[in-house]
């Protein structure tokens, strides 16, 4: 019957729209049977149960930031009490007073943005290029240096982190400032060597910024690049003029990436430029076990005199451990900005950058 | 070119290649930065790394001093250090589990933000602040929150998502430790497993918009249902990218391993950043890396070889 009636449908698709719609009435009205009825409910529960799946993930994803926010406004004293789970009994802003004096807030959230930023904008150039050079521009070899890009994603850092640890400390390039300056020159604690690793291909993560983009190129139509080659365009100039226009979606999803991962990163900035101005060092140094008095305390301590009197402060762990939560939010508040600004143009960059295409 | 290399003699070299010479000479030159960057930060390194483990290393003004003794830091890494052996045992067998969970997980949540539906949008926002959150700081958090609440109740546990209950259920169901063990440990870890999703779930989703629409209509049209669909298409169709987010997540995991010996937490990283700076004793920090490296290696390399060889490739 269902049959027939499809065959009908198709043959009267043709003819007029008017048709159509009369038999697909009749259909549904056919329709209204056990099975229609089956189908619907079947429907209902899948997304019911779509929605409720949703919702329980999403609430469990955002629990440890919902979490973070209220204990932010939670005053001292009632912190951890049954009355002040998700709203504070009485709200504060004392918290974020001292936390954003002992992480000196503005100025860290600008040098951490400044570094971040240039290291990523390095990174989405060196990374383009390499990537460009693997999928059209091949050589004898390329083959063999791109199977080792993607070597360096396996090696963990932590295995060359000695050598290059000495490298930066005794920076020469063949003995050029040794000749200039009398001495060798000290790059650590600079952020010259970071920016130096991301100009080169080498920092966080980039053998896989390296593939994504790789494989992106690879999906571009060649014809594009063929055309203005032909028409008298350098290799470079189809590169910046042509390539890099088209391939907006790749090159937000890196930037985002290399972005995020370089702010929440730590083992970068230990390493070589343990300057306490990074938000996330900051946070690691505060959150470090000490004997003794603890670092959250040692820091209020120093900056005694720039808190104002009427703030309450306390010296408890529990007390410190909410300074702490404090001191996280505030390290990942300008990336949830920052997210929320970009979220959409990234998320559609990913489906059309073909990350894995 | 018996005159001197000037800028003339470059350029009439340069046109008389072919196209794909020339392609091959702009290749070389757009990957200098990276070929550069790969011989001085990463091939050297890591060679001198692996050179520095057998060796007793000293830093002195301007350099640094070896001594060669063969594999007595390897020795002592294994057998002397009180903590490393440890924490290369307990990296392997909490990482497998937690990346399989891991794995599942974000299959499911990029197939559940992938369809269309109202709300799509901020689902999709609210599954990717993983990404942005950082695993350290929303598990700091937790502890921090877990701490207070035992101090201030006793360890009663106000935690919203005390796993208490459910683990009070499950034994007076009469079901297997073993099982009762299993379901409350993935419970206890699901933050963490929403923690480290975000990743494998962008690469997941990526990889189900290439999915091409027309092998659904195919398999609408023969008649399958949701459940074959997904695993005779949508499986086999997303295997690369199982490969490649398993791959990227062992990484992870190993580089962000962290166990608890003697109440006091111990990071790899951190354990290995330990010996070879603050107790400069960089000739056992080079083995213990060197150690890291290769189970990372090896792992890497079973695992992918396992996965390949169920991976699908449509082309």
């Amino acid at each position: 019957m269902i049959n027939s009636l499809a065959s009908i449908i198709n043959n009267i698709t043709n003819t007029s729209k008017r048709n159509v719609i009369v038999i697909q009435k009749f259909k549904t009205r056919r329709k209204i049977t056990y099975s229609y009825l089956k189908k619907k409910t079947n429907s209902v529960l899948v997304m019911t149960f779509k929605y409720a799946l949703i919702i329980c993930l999403s609430y469990m994803i955002l629990y440890p930031l919902l979490r973070m926010i209220s204990t932010t406004f939670t005053h001292p004293y009632d912190y951890g009490s049954l009355g002040s789970i998700w709203i504070p009994a009485s709200p504060t802003f004392d918290n974020i007073k001292i936390a954003a004096i002992i992480m000196d807030y503005p100025k860290s959230v600008l040098y951490t943005a400044g570094s971040t930023l240039s290291i990523m904008l390095l990174q989405v150039l060196s990374a383009a290029l390499a990537g460009y050079s693997f999928a059209r521009l091949k050589f004898k070899g390329s083959g063999l240096l791109f199977a080792l890009a993607i070597f360096t994603i396996i090696v963990p850092p932590a295995s060359v982190m000695l050598p290059q640890y000495v490298f930066f400390r005794n920076f020469d390039i063949l003995g050029i400032f040794e000749r200039m300056t009398g001495e060798k020159l000290n790059l650590l604690g600079k952020p010259t060597s970071m920016l130096i690793l991301a100009a080169m291909g080498q920092g966080l993560n980039g053998g896989l910024f390296i593939y994504i983009f790789r494989q992106f190129f690879k999906g571009l139509p060649k014809e594009l690049e063929e055309a203005a080659y032909v028409d008298g365009a350098g290799f470079l100039r189809i590169f910046f003029g042509i390539v890099m226009p088209l391939s907006k979606p790749s090159i937000l999803t890196v930037g985002v990436l290399s972005f995020v991962w370089n702010w929440n990163d730590t083992y970068f900035p230990q390493l070589f430029n343990p300057s306490s101005n990074y938000l996330r060092v900051r946070l690691g140094m505060l959150s470090a076990p000490s004997g003794g008095t603890s670092n959250v305390q040692l820091a209020i301590g120093n900056a005694i005199s720039k808190i104002p009197s009427d703030v309450v402060r306390l010296s408890s762990a529990s007390y410190d451990s909410l300074i702490l939560t404090v001191c996280s939010l505030l390290v990942i508040l300008p990336l949830i900005v920052f997210f929320i600004i970009i979220q959409k143009h990234f998320i559609e960059g990913i489906e059309r950058s073909g990350i894995v295409g | 070119m018996k005159k001197t290399l000037n800028i003339f003699s470059i350029n009439r070299w340069y046109y008389r290649l072919s196209l794909s010479q020339k392609k091959a000479v702009w290749g070389i030159v757009f990957l200098l930065p990276w070929l550069l960057g790969f011989l001085l930060f990463f091939l050297k390194p890591l060679i001198e790394s692996i050179y520095y483990s057998f060796n007793k290393v000293k830093v002195i003004e301007g350099g640094v001093q070896t001594e060669f003794i063969g594999w007595e830091n390897y020795i002592r890494a294994f057998k002397i250090d009180p903590i490393f052996n440890r924490l290369v045992i307990t990296m392997v067998i909490s990482a497998l589990p937690q990346v399989l969970v891991i794995i599942i997980f974000s299959i499911i949540a990029a197939i559940l933000i992938n369809g269309k539906y109202p709300g799509r949008s901020l689902a999709r926002t609210i599954f990717f602040i993983p990404i942005i959150m950082g695993t350290e700081i929303a598990s700091t958090t937790l502890v921090g929150t877990d701490l207070v609440s035992q101090e201030l109740v006793g360890g009663r546990g106000i935690e919203a998502f005390s796993s208490r209950i459910i683990l009070d259920v499950l034994i007076h169901t009469g079901l297997p430790t073993e099982i009762v063990g299993f379901v409350s440990g993935a419970l206890n870890n699901i933050f963490f497993v929403l923690a480290n999703s975000g990743v494998p779930t962008l690469i997941f989703l990526a990889g189900l918009q290439t999915i091409s629409p027309s092998l659904y209509e195919v398999a609408k049209i023969e008649g399958a249902s949701a459940h074959e669909t997904f695993w005779k298409v949508t499986l086999p169709m997303l295997s690369p990218m199982i490969l490649v987010s398993t791959v990227y997540s062992i990484i992870d995991r190993f580089f962000k391993h962290a166990t608890m010996i003697d109440g006091i937490r111990y990071g790899m990283i951190d354990r290995i950043y330990d010996i070879a700076f603050r107790q400069a004793n960089y000739g056992l920090g080079a083995a213990m890396a060197t150690v890291y490296m290769l189970v990372t290696v090896f792992i890497v390399l079973i695992v992918s070889l396992l996965i390949s060889k169920v991976v699908f490739y449509y082309d």
